[in-house]
């Protein structure tokens, strides 16, 4: 089993709500941001194009972020290929950030809170995800597929990708319904067959990482 | 710039987020690595050396202390970098896997093996020891680089071979440098292992300087490559060469002016030295340009 995404590029368009569902269910710290929106143009006016990505960990079947961390705090969950970080052993060397190829790893450092003032009741929670963020100061942290609510699918039978609590933030709060959440490892299940259908690609091929998420070209 | 309605500072310019496709500098590994790459690596082969050509009893002791001393300068200033250098027990664990739980694993051999060289300066077996753990600890920091499969530059094959070469060059200087003030009488064999290192390193640099440019490499990186490249070769290996083979000639001919051999080969042996430390602060502070983002055609439906 590995937990992967489907982004379809057609469908996207740019507007970030992934990205603030996800700092708000994570509560990241000032300028962290596990979900990125990217963009990328080809052509020239008046035949020019703009697409919009978004991006965040790959959650790689080859991750070259695992075996370059001397502490085993970055570490692939076998039972369904979660790339995770123990940030009770993470040292902070950000060698996991230099192996990275698609940057989405991140250093706590610095300002935590976003506002002078204090933490809002929010980033005193840790977002829904429930993090602690002093504890992980000086640690790299990372997208988890919101862990938490695959965490909560199994405790309560409820299937990823399908049931909204149980799928990450991001999935679920697209207005354009451009995202997919679910098994990418059976080459007959619904992932892979859409996959297949639309001509999907990963990022960075070249890098040979096997990415778990897919994006489906605007065509 | 603050906001003007409640006076809040901005938010953003602290941690910037990495909106934007353009490869990004990376900036986790400073200065602070560097010195770990830049001072253990020409400390390990410095050992090698020392290992294989030292004669004297004061020469091994000396030299060795230096040698260590310039490798435990690098490794305090990695646990500076650490974000929880308390935790630094935790990097033995993965050694199945980890160039730096590997790198980690060479440090108390070097340190045990040369502290027991100076102990027993008469025990040779023990300055060899210190030099493979020395050539080991070279060898894995080569290979932490080469793992980070997110800085185009450093990623590039190449890179194992000049950075292992580099360091026995630099070592091979140091060398050049302790002979001249410490045992002169090695004036002729370390004349010539500074000038095979520092041709070595030059086909090293030429072999990964090819491999860069052949490669998908941001703009950047390649100018800070070249960048080294204009340094490297005039000050970093003509110039020390030239000293290095004058000094030669002077023992070699026992020329009236052979009393210069010394000065010139530790001269040598130092530029030779700072030519490696300005190739390897500018790779890692300066050149390493993350892949940036980019969409393949067939994203555009094209």
């Amino acid at each position: 089993m590995q937990w992967g995404m489907i982004i379809d590029l057609k469908r996207c368009t740019g507007c970030h709500a992934c990205a603030v569902a996800c700092k708000q269910e994570h509560s990241t710290p000032s300028g962290i941001h596990f979900r990125r929106v990217e963009f990328d143009e080809v052509g020239e006016y008046p035949d020019a194009k703009r697409l919009h990505a978004p991006v965040q960990c790959n959650h790689c079947e080859d991750p070259p972020c695992v075996p370059v961390c001397p502490t085993e705090a970055t570490y692939k969950r076998e039972e369904d290929g979660l790339v995770l970080v123990d940030d009770d052993h993470c040292i902070g060397c950000s060698y996991c950030i230099e192996a990275c190829p698609y940057e989405h790893r991140h250093f706590v450092e610095g300002k935590m809170m976003h506002f002078d003032e204090g933490f809002t009741p929010a980033e005193e929670l840790g977002g829904k995800a429930g993090h602690d963020w002093q504890a992980k100061r000086n640690t790299v942290v990372k997208c988890t597929f919101c862990e938490h609510r695959l965490k909560y699918a199994a405790e309560n039978d409820l299937t990823p990708g399908v049931d909204r609590d149980a799928t990450p933030s991001c999935v679920i709060t697209c207005p354009a319904q451009a995202m997919h959440f679910g098994d990418v490892s059976d080459p007959e299940g619904p992932m892979q067959q859409l996959i297949r259908e639309r001509d999907g690609f990963t990022l960075l091929p070249e890098a040979e990482t096997r990415p778990s998420i897919y994006y489906l070209p605007d065509n | 710039m603050n906001n003007p309605t409640s006076g809040q500072a901005a938010t953003i310019a602290f941690n910037p987020p990495s909106w934007g496709n353009r490869p990004r500098l990376q900036k986790k590994w400073d200065w602070r690595a560097a010195a770990n790459f830049i001072a253990g690596g020409g400390a390990g082969a410095m050992l090698a050396f020392i290992a294989a050509l030292a004669t004297s009893n004061l020469f091994l002791i000396a030299s060795t202390f230096f040698a260590l001393a310039l490798m435990g300068l690098g490794l305090a200033c990695i646990l500076l970098k650490m974000g929880h250098p308390f935790r630094a027990l935790y990097t033995f664990k993965h050694v199945q896997t980890s160039w730096m739980t590997r790198e980690v694993l060479t440090v108390p051999l070097v340190f045990g093996f040369g502290a027991a060289a100076m102990w027993w300066p008469e025990q040779h077996l023990f300055s060899v020891a210190a030099a493979v753990a020395g050539l080991a600890f070279l060898y894995c920091q080569a290979q932490i680089l080469f793992a980070a499969k997110g800085i185009p530059a450093w990623s590039v094959p190449q890179i194992v071979a000049l950075t292992i070469l580099t360091g026995v060059a630099e070592g091979a200087g140091f060398f050049a440098a302790a002979v001249a003030v410490l045992d002169t009488a090695l004036l002729f064999p370390a004349a010539v292992v500074l000038l095979a290192s520092l041709a070595a390193r030059q086909v090293a640099w030429g072999s990964y300087r090819r491999a860069a440019g052949a490669r998908k490499m941001p703009k950047k990186s390649m100018e800070v490559i070249d960048g080294i490249g204009r340094f490297l070769l005039p000050f970093g290996q003509i110039v020390p060469m030239l000293l290095a083979a004058v000094a030669l000639a002077l023992v070699v001919s026992g020329n009236a002016m052979v009393s210069l051999a010394p000065v010139l080969l530790g001269a040598g042996g130092l530029l030779a030295a700072l030519g490696g430390w300005v190739l390897k602060f500018n790779l890692i502070t300066r050149g390493g340009y993350t892949h940036g983002f980019q969409l393949p055609a067939k994203a555009f439906g094209r």
